[in-house]
C-alpha cells in the first residue's frame, strides 16, 4: 500500500503543529511537491490532502470526518469576507472555518 | 405518529416494569436515529435537519411480540475518540451498560463516512445490527447499495429503513430480537490494519489480556492506546502503567514509519477500509442535471443572494407571525370580551379573573403567536436551512468569539430559551458554550415576542415592534463581544456537516409543532390560572400596594412607568408573557391603551425583553454552568435592563408624541 512506501523526508513545519501562511499566493515545497492551503483553491477546484496541521483535537475531528492524507476533496463554495469554505469529501459536505481550513494542505489537481 | 405505528405497536410503560431487552441506537450525527427512536417508542424526541440535536441520550420503550424493549437514543457521533463529551458518553454507555443490541443507524447517502464509525463499533465487540437509513433519499440521489453484500463484508445483519416513514422498522426490531436472543448469530469481521500496526496491537493485546479488569475488549483498548486516547490511557494507567509506556513507544515508532501522528495513521487506514467496502457495495449513477433542491442550495449559500434570502426568510417569518397573530388574537379576545359578567362578588371576581382570565389570556396570547412560530421554526429546522445560515454567518459570529454554529441556538432561542441554552452543547468548548448561552438569554423567545406584540405591535405600531427586535439584535451583538473579551478559555473554529436540503416532511412538521405547542400549553395554562388567581386575590386583599410602593423608585421614577409594573415584572420572572396577561386580569380588559401610553408600552416591552431570563431558563443555566454563573448572568441582566430602560425612556421622551 502507498501508506507504507511513503518516505519520511523532512517536514518539520507540519510536525511542530501550527503552520501559518502569509497572504495569498504563498507556496512552499512540501514532500508532495507543490502543496498549498486548501483556502487557496477556488470553487470547483479539486485537490488531494497532503496533511492537516494544527491543534490535535481539530486534526482528530477532521480525520474522523474523513479528511485523512491522500483523500480527494473538492471545493464547493467559499463564503465571502474570509468566511468558511464548503468542501465535498467522501460523499459528504462539510463547512470548515477559514482559520482551520488554512491548516489543511492540499496538492492541487487540475480542474 | 399514526403512519409509523401500524408496523410497530407501542405504548407507554410504567416505570417499574422491567425491560426484557435493551436496544441502543448509535451512529453519526443527523442520520435519523431520533426519527427511528420516535417511530419505535411513539415519543417525540426532537428531530430536525441539523447535526447535534440529541445532546443527551433519550430513553423510551415499546412492546413488541410480547417483549418489553427499552430503546436508548444516543447522541450522534463520528468516532469513538474522546473529542467530545458525547463521544465519551456513548462509548461508555455501550461498553459498560452493555445493551443487548446496538442498532447502528447508517445514512445510506454517506455510506463511507458512516462505515468509519461502524468499523469502530465492531472493534468494541458488541452485537450490532445496521439500519441502512434514508434509503429512499439515496436512491433519489442515484446511489444503489447491495445490502446483502454489505452484510457479508461486515458480518452484521443489514436492514434498509426509512426512519421518518417507519419503513423497515418492523424488520429491524425483529432482527434485533433474534440477535439478542442468540437466535441469529453475528460474526463480526475484524478490521485489518497495516502490518506494523497489527504487530503492535497484537503485542499490546497479550499484555492487556493478563489484566482482566478493563471495560473494553483488549483489541479495542490496544488500538485506543496507540491512538493516544486520554480516557483509555487513564484507565490502563490505574491497572498497569507499564503498558501505557509501551504503547506510547509503539505509537512513536508508527509515527516514524509513516511521518504522521499514529492516530491519523489509524484513522487513515480505517477510512481506507471503509472506502474499499463502500466501493464494493454501492453503485452511483451519475446524476442528470441539477435538481431543484441543488438550485435552492446554490442560492442559499450564495455570496450575495444567500444573505438576501436569509434576511427575507427571517423578515417574513416575523412579519407572518406579527400580522397573523395580531389578527387571530383580536378575533379571540373580541369573542371572549362579550362574555364578561358585569357585577361580581369578591369570591366570584377572584375566580372569574383568575381562572377564566388566565384561560382566555392563554388562548388569546399563546395560540396565535406560539403556534405559527413553532410551525415555521420546525419547517426551517427540518429543511436543513439552519446550517446554511451558520455557514453564511460564521464570520459575523467570529466577532463575538464564536463561530457559525452558534447561530443555531440563537435562532432556536426565538422559540424558547430553555432548549436553546441546552443546544449550546453543539459548541465544542466550555467557553464557547457559555458565551453562546449568555447571548441566547438576550434572544426574545416567543414569550417575550408576545409581550412585544401584545403591547407594542397591537397598541403602538408594527414598526416599533420591529425596532425593538432590531435594538435587541444590536444588544446581542455587543454583549457577545463583551463576553468574548471577558470570558477566558479556549475556542475552536467551525467544523460542521452540511446536511442535504430537503422538502420538510409534512408529518414531522405537524408532529413536532404539536409536541412543542402542547408542552408549552401544558406548562403555561396552570401558571396563568394559578398566577392569575393569586394576583387577583392579592389585588382584592390590598397586598399589591406595598410591593408597588417598594419598587416605585425604579418603576416610576427611573423607568417612567406605572406603579403596577413592579408587580408585573415580578410575575414576569415566571413567564414573561404574564407581563401582558396580568394587566388584563387586574383591570378586566384586554385593551391596554387604557392603562399605558405608547411610550410606556415600548419601555415596558423593552425592559421585559432584557431583564432576567425566566425561571425555567435560570434552571437550565444552573444545570449547565452552575449556580454562580447562572446568578451572575441573572443579576447582570436585571441591572442592565433597568439601566438601559431608564435611558431608553428618557430618549423616547425627546421625539415621542403620544397619540392621545
Amino acid at each position: 500500500m502507498w501508506l507504507r512506501k511513503r518516505k519520511t523526508t523532512n517536514s518539520s513545519s507540519h510536525e511542530q503543529g501550527r503552520v501559518r501562511f502569509a497572504g495569498k499566493g504563498h507556496r512552499f515545497r512540501h514532500r508532495y511537491g507543490n502543496v498549498i492551503p486548501i483556502t487557496e483553491l477556488k470553487p470547483g477546484d479539486k485537490g488531494i490532502i497532503a496533511s492537516v496541521c494544527g491543534n490535535s483535537k481539530v486534526t482528530q475531528r477532521l480525520a474522523d470526518l474523513g479528511l485523512t492524507p491522500k483523500t480527494r476533496v473538492s471545493i464547493i463554495k467559499t463564503a465571502p469576507f474570509n468566511g468558511p469554505i464548503e468542501i465535498a469529501v467522501r460523499g459528504s459536505r462539510l463547512a470548515i472555518g477559514r482559520e482551520i481550513a488554512e491548516n489543511i494542505l492540499v496538492q492541487a489537481k487540475g480542474t | 405518529m399514526s403512519s409509523c405505528h401500524p408496523s410497530v405497536p407501542s405504548e407507554k410503560r410504567t416505570a417499574k416494569e422491567k425491560a426484557d431487552l435493551i436496544i441502543a441506537l448509535a451512529g453519526n450525527a443527523n442520520v435519523g436515529k431520533s426519527a427511528i427512536f420516535n417511530c419505535l417508542t411513539g415519543l417525540h424526541q426532537h428531530v430536525g435537519n441539523w447535526p447535534g440535536k440529541t445532546v443527551e441520550r433519550a430513553e423510551g420503550s415499546l412492546h413488541f411480540k410480547g417483549y418489553t424493549i427499552d430503546v436508548i437514543d444516543l447522541p450522534g457521533i463520528y468516532s469513538f475518540s474522546t473529542f467530545s463529551l458525547e463521544e465519551l458518553v456513548s462509548r461508555e454507555y455501550i461498553a459498560i451498560e452493555k445493551p443487548d443490541v446496538v442498532v447502528n443507524v447508517v445514512d445510506a447517502c454517506v455510506l463511507e463516512r458512516n462505515l468509519f464509525f461502524t468499523l469502530q463499533l465492531m472493534e468494541l465487540q458488541v452485537p450490532i445490527i445496521i439500519a441502512l437509513n434514508q434509503i429512499d433519499l439515496a436512491r433519489a440521489k442515484g446511489i444503489k447499495i447491495d445490502e446483502k453484500k454489505l452484510s457479508d463484508f461486515l458480518g452484521v445483519p443489514v436492514v434498509p429503513t426509512v426512519g421518518i416513514k417507519g419503513i423497515g422498522v418492523y424488520e429491524l426490531v425483529e432482527q434485533a430480537i433474534k440477535i439478542a436472543k442468540g437466535e441469529s448469530e453475528v460474526k463480526l469481521r475484524e478490521t485489518q490494519y497495516g502490518k506494523e500496526i497489527e504487530e503492535r496491537v497484537e503485542k499490546l493485546k497479550v499484555l492487556l489480556e493478563d489484566e482482566a479488569e478493563l471495560s473494553y475488549s483488549p483489541r479495542f483498548v490496544a488500538l485506543k492506546l496507540l491512538e493516544g486516547d486520554e480516557e483509555i490511557k487513564k484507565e490502563v494507567q490505574n491497572v498497569n502503567g507499564k503498558i501505557v509506556k509501551t504503547a506510547e513507544e509503539y505509537a512513536k515508532e508508527i509515527e516514524q514509519i509513516h511521518g504522521e501522528p499514529c492516530s491519523v495513521v489509524i484513522s487513515s487506514e480505517r477510512y481506507a477500509i471503509a472506502n474499499r467496502i463502500a466501493k464494493e457495495v454501492q453503485k452511483t449513477e451519475v446524476l442528470r442535471k441539477m435538481s431543484y433542491v441543488d438550485k435552492i442550495d446554490e442560492l442559499a449559500t450564495h455570496k450575495i443572494l444567500g444573505y438576501l434570502l436569509m434576511l427575507a426568510v427571517m423578515f417574513s417569518v416575523f412579519y407572518a407571525i406579527f400580522s397573523f397573530g395580531g389578527f387571530l388574537s383580536r378575533i379571540i379576545s373580541d369573542f371572549f370580551g362579550n362574555f364578561r359578567p358585569q357585577a361580581l362578588g369578591v369570591g366570584e371576581a377572584i375566580l372569574w379573573e383568575g381562572v377564566v382570565g388566565g384561560f382566555v389570556a392563554a388562548l388569546t396570547l399563546v395560540l396565535p403567536y406560539v403556534l405559527p412560530f413553532y410551525l415555521l421554526l420546525t419547517i426551517l429546522e427540518d429543511s436543513g436551512y439552519l446550517p446554511r445560515v451558520a455557514f453564511l454567518l460564521d464570520n459575523l459570529m467570529h466577532k463575538m468569539g464564536l463561530h457559525g454554529k452558534a447561530i443555531i441556538p440563537i435562532i432556536l432561542g426565538y422559540g424558547c430559551n430553555v432548549p436553546a441554552c441546552y443546544s449550546c452543547r453543539i459548541m465544542e468548548t466550555q467557553r464557547d458554550r457559555l458565551i453562546a448561552a449568555f447571548v441566547v438569554t438576550f434572544v426574545p423567545c416567543t414569550a417575550r415576542i408576545i409581550v412585544i406584540l401584545g403591547l407594542v405591535a397591537s397598541f403602538v405600531n408594527i414598526q416599533w415592534a420591529f425596532a425593538l427586535l432590531l435594538i435587541d439584535l444590536i444588544i446581542i451583538f455587543i454583549m457577545g463581544r463583551i463576553a468574548f473579551k471577558a470570558i477566558p478559555g479556549e475556542s475552536m473554529g467551525m467544523i460542521m456537516e452540511l446536511p442535504s436540503l430537503r422538502l420538510p416532511s409534512k408529518r414531522v412538521v405537524v408532529v413536532q409543532t404539536w409536541a412543542r405547542v402542547k408542552s408549552i400549553v401544558y406548562m403555561v395554562l396552570p401558571i396563568y390560572i394559578i398566577g392569575g388567581t393569586i394576583l387577583a386575590s392579592m389585588h382584592i386583599a390590598g397586598f399589591l400596594q406595598p410591593i408597588e410602593a417598594l419598587l416605585t423608585p425604579i418603576t416610576v421614577n427611573w423607568l417612567g412607568l406605572k406603579p403596577i409594573v413592579g408587580v408585573l415584572l415580578l410575575f414576569g420572572t415566571v413567564r414573561k408573557e404574564l407581563v401582558v396577561v396580568m394587566p388584563a386580569i387586574l383591570f378586566g380588559t384586554t385593551d391596554l391603551t387604557t392603562i399605558f401610553n405608547p411610550a410606556q408600552m415600548i419601555v415596558l416591552a423593552f425592559v421585559t425583553m432584557i431583564y432576567v431570563p425566566c425561571v425555567a431558563t435560570f434552571a437550565m443555566l444552573k444545570r449547565e454552568f452552575g449556580w454562580k454563573t447562572a446568578s451572575y448572568i441573572t443579576i447582570f441582566e436585571i441591572a442592565f435592563a433597568i439601566f438601559l430602560g431608564g435611558i431608553f425612556f428618557r430618549s423616547l421622551q425627546y421625539f415621542w408624541q403620544p397619540r392621545g
